[in-house]
């Protein structure tokens, strides 16, 4: 692989890290400055977002690998899996919807958009010719790249904090009302 | 169903991954999918919520 396709995949990883912390930002917008409490199926969609970034720090800070985009595969199919199982959930006219909608779109649908990109991101970089570079090959990240990985790494953390609040040490209930561990959030 | 384990499992994998050790993390994403495919299972048979 030439060292011009090496620094463009591991620009687009670092672009892509950047655009996953984004998204699990703009949900922490509307969980806590608009009051919308993440359901059982959105923290399972943000899972996916969660582990296939963890990939990309793999990739980042260990040298790229196929096998880390086989882990965004594999997160992504299973996270597209509880989107559509949201989306099947209200799409009979009648059935309403959860959450507010952006641009049109309710959060899950543009989940399943976003795992959708994510699939055809893992295909391109594939094409790109990513191949292993563990080993004396890797480079050491750059400072976007740690830049990347930092801001990821608190989002997950926060998100962690998030759901311990929210759902305690048990499961989150279908249709959350309030935080279980922040007494006073519960509404009747 | 603890909801917050796939989330607490991902960031240690993200932990782990920044501090070099990448079998380890490699490993906790995989037991993080594996835990994920099980809650959906769990969420998707579950009884709806909606008269359909």
């Amino acid at each position: 692989m030439t060292a011009a396709l090496k620094r463009a995949g591991h620009l687009l990883d670092t672009l892509a890290l950047f655009g996953l912390s984004g998204v699990l930002l703009v949900a922490f917008y509307y969980q806590f400055a608009l009051g919308e409490l993440p359901c059982p199926l959105c923290a399972l969609q943000r899972v996916g977002f969660i582990v296939a970034g963890v990939a990309l720090v793999l990739n980042l800070c260990a040298g790229r690998s196929p096998v880390h985009y086989g882990i965004v595969l594999l997160t992504a199919l299973a996270a597209a899996s509880a989107s559509l199982r949201q989306i099947g959930l209200h799409v009979v006219p009648g059935t309403g919807s959860y959450g507010s909608a952006l641009f049109g779109m309710h959060f899950y649908t543009w989940a399943f958009v976003g795992y959708g990109v994510l699939i055809a991101y893992v295909g391109l970089q594939l094409l790109l010719g990513a191949t292993s570079e563990r080993g004396a090959d890797s480079a050491s990240p750059g400072t976007p790249a740690r830049a990347a990985c930092g801001l990821f790494l608190a989002v997950a953390a926060a998100n962690v904090v998030a759901f311990l609040l929210e759902c305690g040490l048990g499961p989150c209930p279908d249709t959350p009302v309030g935080y279980l561990w922040l007494p006073g959030t519960r509404s009747p | 169903m603890v909801m917050v384990l796939p989330f607490f499992m991902g960031l240690l994998a993200g932990l782990f991954a920044i501090g070099g050790w990448r079998r380890t993390a490699l490993g906790l994403c995989l037991a993080t999918v594996a835990v994920q495919v099980w809650w959906l299972c769990y969420h998707s048979t579950s009884t709806l919520g909606l008269s359909l």
